[in-house]
Protein backbone atom coordinates (compact mmCIF):
# COMPACT_ATOMS: atom_id res chain seq x y z
CA UNK A 1 0.00 0.00 0.00
CA UNK A 2 2.65 2.58 0.89
CA UNK A 3 4.83 1.43 -2.58
CA UNK A 4 1.66 2.84 -4.67
CA UNK A 5 1.52 5.69 -2.63
CA UNK A 6 4.79 6.59 -2.97
CA UNK A 7 4.53 5.40 -6.45
CA UNK A 8 1.72 7.91 -7.09
CA UNK A 9 3.33 10.63 -5.83
CA UNK A 10 6.54 10.02 -8.51
CA UNK A 11 3.73 10.14 -11.08
CA UNK A 12 1.85 13.18 -9.97
CA UNK A 13 5.60 14.93 -9.96
CA UNK A 14 7.05 13.81 -13.13
CA UNK A 15 3.20 14.72 -14.48
CA UNK A 16 3.98 18.42 -12.81
CA UNK A 17 7.37 18.76 -14.11
CA UNK A 18 5.96 18.10 -17.64
CA UNK A 19 3.90 21.39 -17.49
CA UNK A 20 5.15 23.71 -15.32
CA UNK A 21 8.04 24.28 -17.38
CA UNK A 22 6.46 24.30 -20.41
CA UNK A 23 7.76 27.68 -21.43
CA UNK A 24 11.46 27.77 -20.24
CA UNK A 25 11.74 24.02 -22.53
CA UNK A 26 10.19 25.90 -25.12
CA UNK A 27 13.03 28.43 -25.39
CA UNK A 28 15.83 25.71 -24.46
CA UNK A 29 14.71 24.25 -27.41
CA UNK A 30 15.12 26.57 -30.07
CA UNK A 31 16.61 24.85 -33.27
CA UNK A 32 18.53 26.68 -35.76
CA UNK A 33 18.02 25.04 -39.63
CA UNK A 34 20.57 25.65 -42.13
CA UNK A 35 19.72 24.73 -45.97
CA UNK A 36 20.82 25.18 -49.14
CA UNK A 37 19.66 25.69 -52.67
CA UNK A 38 20.73 24.06 -54.95
CA UNK A 39 21.77 20.80 -52.34
CA UNK A 40 25.37 21.51 -50.91
CA UNK A 41 26.70 18.40 -53.11
CA UNK A 42 25.06 19.78 -56.38
CA UNK A 43 26.73 23.33 -56.03
CA UNK A 44 29.30 24.51 -58.45
CA UNK A 45 32.25 25.89 -56.52
CA UNK A 46 33.85 29.28 -58.05
CA UNK A 47 30.61 29.29 -60.94
CA UNK A 48 27.39 30.18 -59.25
CA UNK A 49 25.43 31.46 -56.79
CA UNK A 50 23.98 29.66 -54.35
CA UNK A 51 21.50 30.39 -52.00
CA UNK A 52 21.91 29.67 -48.03
CA UNK A 53 19.12 29.91 -45.69
CA UNK A 54 19.90 30.18 -42.09
CA UNK A 55 15.93 29.83 -40.24
CA UNK A 56 15.97 29.99 -36.57
CA UNK A 57 12.90 28.28 -34.98
CA UNK A 58 11.10 27.95 -31.58
CA UNK A 59 9.96 23.99 -30.15
CA UNK A 60 6.42 24.57 -32.00
CA UNK A 61 8.34 25.08 -35.33
CA UNK A 62 7.50 29.00 -35.95
CA UNK A 63 9.97 31.20 -36.58
CA UNK A 64 11.42 33.73 -33.92
CA UNK A 65 10.83 37.05 -34.98
CA UNK A 66 13.68 39.42 -34.28
CA UNK A 67 16.67 37.86 -34.07
CA UNK A 68 20.24 38.07 -34.34
CA UNK A 69 22.57 35.87 -36.52
CA UNK A 70 25.90 35.20 -35.98
CA UNK A 71 27.62 33.60 -39.26
CA UNK A 72 31.08 32.15 -39.40
CA UNK A 73 32.69 30.25 -42.65
CA UNK A 74 35.65 28.29 -42.61
CA UNK A 75 36.98 27.09 -46.24
CA UNK A 76 37.73 22.98 -46.50
CA UNK A 77 41.00 22.40 -44.75
CA UNK A 78 43.80 21.38 -46.93
CA UNK A 79 44.45 18.10 -48.30
CA UNK A 80 48.45 17.21 -47.90
CA UNK A 81 47.85 14.99 -51.33
CA UNK A 82 45.95 17.64 -53.81
CA UNK A 83 45.18 21.43 -53.71
CA UNK A 84 42.61 23.10 -54.71
CA UNK A 85 42.02 26.05 -57.42
CA UNK A 86 43.13 28.59 -54.44
CA UNK A 87 45.09 26.59 -51.90
CA UNK A 88 45.61 29.79 -50.09
CA UNK A 89 41.86 30.01 -49.25
CA UNK A 90 42.30 26.36 -47.92
CA UNK A 91 41.92 26.75 -43.98
CA UNK A 92 40.68 30.08 -44.02
CA UNK A 93 37.45 31.83 -42.81
CA UNK A 94 35.24 33.27 -45.52
CA UNK A 95 32.52 34.68 -43.55
CA UNK A 96 32.23 36.39 -39.94
CA UNK A 97 29.38 38.53 -40.06
CA UNK A 98 26.42 39.46 -37.56
CA UNK A 99 22.96 40.14 -39.24
CA UNK A 100 19.60 41.27 -38.08
CA UNK A 101 17.08 38.65 -38.76
CA UNK A 102 13.92 41.04 -38.16
CA UNK A 103 11.96 37.44 -38.89
CA UNK A 104 13.77 34.41 -38.14
CA UNK A 105 15.40 34.01 -41.82
CA UNK A 106 18.60 35.30 -43.12
CA UNK A 107 18.92 34.19 -46.91
CA UNK A 108 22.72 34.52 -48.22
CA UNK A 109 23.37 34.33 -52.05
CA UNK A 110 27.03 33.68 -52.41
CA UNK A 111 29.50 31.48 -54.53
CA UNK A 112 31.47 29.16 -52.83
CA UNK A 113 35.23 29.12 -53.97
CA UNK A 114 36.41 25.50 -53.84
CA UNK A 115 35.27 21.77 -53.15
CA UNK A 116 35.49 19.91 -49.99
CA UNK A 117 33.99 20.28 -46.27
CA UNK A 118 32.54 23.58 -45.01
CA UNK A 119 32.48 24.47 -41.54
CA UNK A 120 29.72 26.37 -40.74
CA UNK A 121 28.68 28.37 -37.15
CA UNK A 122 25.73 30.13 -36.19
CA UNK A 123 24.78 31.25 -33.76
CA UNK A 124 21.34 32.96 -33.10
CA UNK A 125 20.36 35.37 -30.28
CA UNK A 126 17.49 38.13 -29.19
CA UNK A 127 18.50 41.50 -30.90
CA UNK A 128 18.69 44.10 -28.42
CA UNK A 129 16.05 46.70 -27.67
CA UNK A 130 13.04 44.20 -29.00
CA UNK A 131 11.03 41.85 -27.44
CA UNK A 132 12.25 39.12 -28.61
CA UNK A 133 13.52 37.36 -25.49
CA UNK A 134 14.77 33.00 -26.29
CA UNK A 135 18.13 31.68 -24.92
CA UNK A 136 20.78 31.66 -27.45
CA UNK A 137 21.05 28.84 -29.65
CA UNK A 138 24.14 27.94 -31.59
CA UNK A 139 24.64 24.95 -34.56
CA UNK A 140 27.55 23.70 -36.15
CA UNK A 141 27.13 22.13 -39.64
CA UNK A 142 29.20 20.82 -41.72
CA UNK A 143 28.84 20.93 -46.15
CA UNK A 144 29.94 18.94 -48.25
CA UNK A 145 30.99 19.96 -52.36
CA UNK A 146 31.99 18.51 -55.30
CA UNK A 147 34.25 19.70 -57.53
CA UNK A 148 33.29 21.80 -60.39
CA UNK A 149 32.65 19.79 -63.33
CA UNK A 150 34.42 21.61 -65.86
CA UNK A 151 37.44 21.82 -64.06
CA UNK A 152 37.50 18.70 -63.28
CA UNK A 153 36.88 17.89 -66.89
CA UNK A 154 40.32 20.70 -67.13
CA UNK A 155 42.34 18.20 -65.28
CA UNK A 156 41.75 15.52 -67.21
CA UNK A 157 42.37 17.23 -70.46
CA UNK A 158 45.74 18.37 -68.86
CA UNK A 159 46.67 14.71 -67.57
CA UNK A 160 46.13 13.10 -70.82
CA UNK A 161 47.37 15.75 -72.68
CA UNK A 162 50.79 15.17 -70.95
CA UNK A 163 50.45 11.43 -71.01
CA UNK A 164 50.01 11.34 -74.17
CA UNK A 165 53.17 13.78 -74.75
CA UNK A 166 55.41 11.28 -72.51
CA UNK A 167 54.04 8.72 -74.68
CA UNK A 168 55.53 9.69 -78.18
CA UNK A 169 58.41 11.21 -76.63
CA UNK A 170 58.83 7.89 -75.29
CA UNK A 171 58.53 5.78 -78.50
CA UNK A 172 60.94 8.51 -80.31
CA UNK A 173 63.35 7.28 -77.90
CA UNK A 174 62.60 3.86 -77.91
CA UNK A 175 62.54 4.19 -81.78
CA UNK A 176 65.90 6.39 -81.89
CA UNK A 177 67.37 3.73 -79.39
CA UNK A 178 66.51 0.30 -81.46
CA UNK A 179 67.58 1.75 -84.94
CA UNK A 180 71.33 2.72 -83.07
CA UNK A 181 71.35 -0.74 -82.17
CA UNK A 182 72.75 -3.87 -84.39
CA UNK A 183 69.65 -5.59 -85.76
CA UNK B 1 72.33 8.03 -82.03
CA UNK B 2 69.55 6.70 -80.26
CA UNK B 3 70.98 6.80 -76.92
CA UNK B 4 72.35 10.52 -78.16
CA UNK B 5 68.68 11.30 -78.78
CA UNK B 6 67.49 10.08 -75.45
CA UNK B 7 69.74 11.66 -73.67
CA UNK B 8 69.67 15.40 -74.73
CA UNK B 9 65.15 14.58 -74.34
CA UNK B 10 65.82 13.74 -70.79
CA UNK B 11 68.14 16.68 -70.33
CA UNK B 12 65.92 19.10 -71.95
CA UNK B 13 63.00 18.05 -69.61
CA UNK B 14 65.06 18.29 -66.41
CA UNK B 15 66.00 21.56 -67.32
CA UNK B 16 62.43 22.80 -68.12
CA UNK B 17 61.57 21.46 -64.68
CA UNK B 18 64.39 22.71 -62.77
CA UNK B 19 63.67 26.24 -64.74
CA UNK B 20 59.98 25.80 -63.41
CA UNK B 21 61.15 25.27 -59.75
CA UNK B 22 63.70 28.55 -60.14
CA UNK B 23 60.26 30.48 -61.01
CA UNK B 24 58.42 29.65 -58.62
CA UNK B 25 60.94 29.99 -56.14
CA UNK B 26 61.40 33.81 -57.61
CA UNK B 27 57.31 34.69 -57.90
CA UNK B 28 57.41 33.82 -54.21
CA UNK B 29 60.34 35.63 -52.94
CA UNK B 30 58.96 38.61 -55.22
CA UNK B 31 54.93 38.52 -54.45
CA UNK B 32 55.91 38.37 -50.79
CA UNK B 33 57.70 41.86 -50.61
CA UNK B 34 54.14 43.60 -51.31
CA UNK B 35 52.27 42.61 -48.08
CA UNK B 36 52.33 45.54 -46.28
CA UNK B 37 50.34 47.47 -49.05
CA UNK B 38 46.76 45.93 -46.71
CA UNK B 39 47.39 47.73 -44.12
CA UNK B 40 46.67 51.26 -42.72
CA UNK B 41 43.73 52.47 -40.64
CA UNK B 42 40.30 51.51 -41.49
CA UNK B 43 38.72 54.27 -44.17
CA UNK B 44 34.64 54.99 -43.99
CA UNK B 45 33.05 56.41 -47.06
CA UNK B 46 29.35 57.70 -47.57
CA UNK B 47 26.96 58.58 -50.17
CA UNK B 48 23.75 60.45 -48.91
CA UNK B 49 20.28 60.98 -50.26
CA UNK B 50 18.02 63.22 -49.41
CA UNK B 51 17.15 62.50 -45.83
CA UNK B 52 19.69 58.89 -44.97
CA UNK B 53 23.40 59.08 -44.93
CA UNK B 54 24.67 55.51 -45.15
CA UNK B 55 28.18 55.03 -44.05
CA UNK B 56 30.44 52.00 -44.61
CA UNK B 57 33.64 51.37 -43.04
CA UNK B 58 36.39 48.80 -44.53
CA UNK B 59 39.28 47.38 -41.88
CA UNK B 60 41.61 47.01 -43.40
CA UNK B 61 41.10 49.72 -46.43
CA UNK B 62 42.10 46.95 -48.53
CA UNK B 63 41.89 43.18 -48.93
CA UNK B 64 43.96 40.45 -49.53
CA UNK B 65 43.10 36.89 -50.21
CA UNK B 66 43.04 34.59 -47.35
CA UNK B 67 41.97 37.29 -44.95
CA UNK B 68 38.94 38.40 -43.72
CA UNK B 69 37.90 42.43 -43.95
CA UNK B 70 35.45 43.76 -41.82
CA UNK B 71 32.65 45.77 -43.47
CA UNK B 72 30.20 47.59 -41.37
CA UNK B 73 27.18 49.83 -42.42
CA UNK B 74 25.02 51.87 -41.00
CA UNK B 75 22.35 54.35 -42.22
CA UNK B 76 21.61 57.23 -40.29
CA UNK B 77 19.42 60.62 -40.48
CA UNK B 78 21.30 63.09 -42.53
CA UNK B 79 20.37 65.93 -40.53
CA UNK B 80 20.83 64.24 -37.10
CA UNK B 81 23.20 61.29 -37.09
CA UNK B 82 21.06 59.39 -35.31
CA UNK B 83 20.54 55.52 -36.72
CA UNK B 84 17.32 54.76 -38.37
CA UNK B 85 16.19 51.74 -37.11
CA UNK B 86 13.94 48.77 -39.45
CA UNK B 87 15.90 49.20 -42.40
CA UNK B 88 17.24 47.25 -44.72
CA UNK B 89 20.76 46.33 -46.70
CA UNK B 90 21.28 45.09 -50.01
CA UNK B 91 25.21 44.49 -49.97
CA UNK B 92 26.31 42.97 -53.32
CA UNK B 93 30.09 42.05 -53.96
CA UNK B 94 30.80 42.12 -58.06
CA UNK B 95 34.11 40.48 -59.20
CA UNK B 96 34.85 43.35 -61.70
CA UNK B 97 37.16 41.01 -64.04
CA UNK B 98 34.28 38.94 -64.62
CA UNK B 99 31.51 41.05 -64.15
CA UNK B 100 30.35 38.33 -61.69
CA UNK B 101 28.42 38.80 -58.11
CA UNK B 102 30.10 36.56 -55.68
CA UNK B 103 27.84 38.20 -53.22
CA UNK B 104 24.48 39.39 -53.43
CA UNK B 105 22.24 39.05 -50.13
CA UNK B 106 19.31 41.53 -48.29
CA UNK B 107 19.83 41.75 -44.65
CA UNK B 108 17.42 42.87 -41.79
CA UNK B 109 19.15 45.75 -39.75
CA UNK B 110 16.88 46.83 -37.04
CA UNK B 111 19.65 48.82 -35.28
CA UNK B 112 20.20 50.60 -38.60
CA UNK B 113 23.68 48.68 -38.72
CA UNK B 114 25.42 45.46 -39.91
CA UNK B 115 28.53 43.39 -39.76
CA UNK B 116 29.53 41.64 -42.57
CA UNK B 117 33.42 40.40 -42.24
CA UNK B 118 33.82 38.72 -45.39
CA UNK B 119 37.22 37.10 -47.32
CA UNK B 120 37.59 38.00 -50.89
CA UNK B 121 38.77 34.89 -52.03
CA UNK B 122 40.53 35.92 -55.64
CA UNK B 123 42.74 38.38 -55.95
CA UNK B 124 41.23 40.74 -58.12
CA UNK B 125 39.09 43.91 -57.75
CA UNK B 126 35.69 43.87 -56.46
CA UNK B 127 33.53 46.58 -56.46
CA UNK B 128 30.95 46.58 -53.46
CA UNK B 129 27.42 48.02 -54.31
CA UNK B 130 25.51 48.61 -50.99
CA UNK B 131 21.78 50.08 -50.87
CA UNK B 132 20.22 50.75 -47.77
CA UNK B 133 16.33 51.35 -47.82
CA UNK B 134 13.20 51.02 -45.09
CA UNK B 135 12.49 47.61 -43.87
CA UNK B 136 8.74 46.80 -45.36
CA UNK B 137 6.09 48.34 -42.87
CA UNK B 138 8.91 50.71 -41.18
CA UNK B 139 7.68 53.36 -39.52
CA UNK B 140 10.78 56.15 -40.51
CA UNK B 141 10.86 56.49 -44.19
CA UNK B 142 13.61 57.37 -46.19
CA UNK B 143 15.23 57.64 -50.22
CA UNK B 144 16.96 54.66 -50.78
CA UNK B 145 20.65 54.94 -50.56
CA UNK B 146 23.30 53.29 -52.76
CA UNK B 147 27.26 53.06 -52.19
CA UNK B 148 29.78 51.67 -54.55
CA UNK B 149 33.15 50.85 -53.75
CA UNK B 150 36.30 49.40 -55.63
CA UNK B 151 38.57 47.19 -53.15
CA UNK B 152 41.88 46.28 -54.21
CA UNK B 153 42.46 42.64 -53.51
CA UNK B 154 46.10 41.43 -53.02
CA UNK B 155 46.33 38.17 -54.84
CA UNK B 156 48.87 35.47 -52.78
CA UNK B 157 50.64 32.96 -54.12
CA UNK B 158 50.55 29.43 -53.71
CA UNK B 159 52.60 27.74 -51.21
CA UNK B 160 55.99 26.91 -52.70
CA UNK B 161 55.51 23.22 -51.37
CA UNK B 162 52.31 23.27 -53.13
CA UNK B 163 53.58 24.64 -56.51
CA UNK B 164 56.93 21.79 -56.22
CA UNK B 165 54.05 19.13 -55.37
CA UNK B 166 52.15 20.23 -58.18
CA UNK B 167 54.93 19.96 -60.87
CA UNK B 168 56.16 16.71 -59.55
CA UNK B 169 52.73 15.10 -60.19
CA UNK B 170 52.29 16.86 -63.63
CA UNK B 171 55.90 15.49 -64.59
CA UNK B 172 54.99 12.18 -63.09
CA UNK B 173 51.90 11.71 -65.38
CA UNK B 174 54.31 12.50 -68.26
CA UNK B 175 56.84 10.21 -66.94
CA UNK B 176 54.47 7.28 -66.83
CA UNK B 177 54.01 8.09 -71.07
CA UNK B 178 57.84 7.99 -71.49
CA UNK B 179 58.29 4.87 -69.58
CA UNK B 180 54.86 3.14 -71.19
CA UNK B 181 56.25 4.85 -74.82
CA UNK B 182 59.91 3.33 -74.78
CA UNK B 183 59.64 -0.31 -75.10
CA UNK B 184 56.39 0.44 -77.21
CA UNK B 185 58.68 2.78 -79.56
CA UNK B 186 61.40 0.18 -79.92
CA UNK B 187 58.96 -2.99 -80.17
CA UNK B 188 57.30 -0.48 -83.23
CA UNK B 189 60.28 0.22 -84.91
CA UNK B 190 61.57 -3.09 -84.77
CA UNK B 191 58.10 -4.94 -86.41
CA UNK B 192 58.87 -1.82 -89.40
CA UNK B 193 62.41 -2.91 -89.18
CA UNK B 194 61.94 -6.56 -90.01
CA UNK B 195 62.44 -7.73 -93.57
CA UNK B 196 59.38 -8.37 -95.57
CA UNK B 197 59.10 -12.24 -96.47
CA UNK B 198 59.87 -12.39 -100.44
CA UNK B 199 56.67 -13.26 -102.60
CA UNK B 200 55.96 -16.69 -103.46
CA UNK B 201 57.30 -17.42 -106.87
CA UNK B 202 54.89 -18.63 -109.21
CA UNK B 203 55.52 -21.79 -111.40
Amino acid sequence: MVTIWRRSWLWLAVALLALIPSATLAQGSSTITVTTDPAAGKIIPDAELAKTTIEVKDAQGQLIKNAVIDFELDAPRPSPWISTDFPVVEGTRLFESRFAAPDGRLVLDFIWPLRGEYRLFVRASPAPGTDASFAPVTREVTLHLNENPAERGNLIQLLIGLFALGLVAGMVMGAANRAGQPA
Amino acid sequence: MGRATGLALGLIAAVLIVALLILAVIGEGERSGDEAETAGPPTTVTAESSNARLEVTLAPPHAKVSEVVMVTGKIVNASTGAAIEQAEFQIVSVHVEDDLAVFDSTVGASEGTFTWGVQFWDGAEHELRITARPAPGASVQFAPVTLNHLVEVEGVAPPLWGQIRATLYLVAVAAVGLVIGIPLGARVRGMLARPRRPARESA
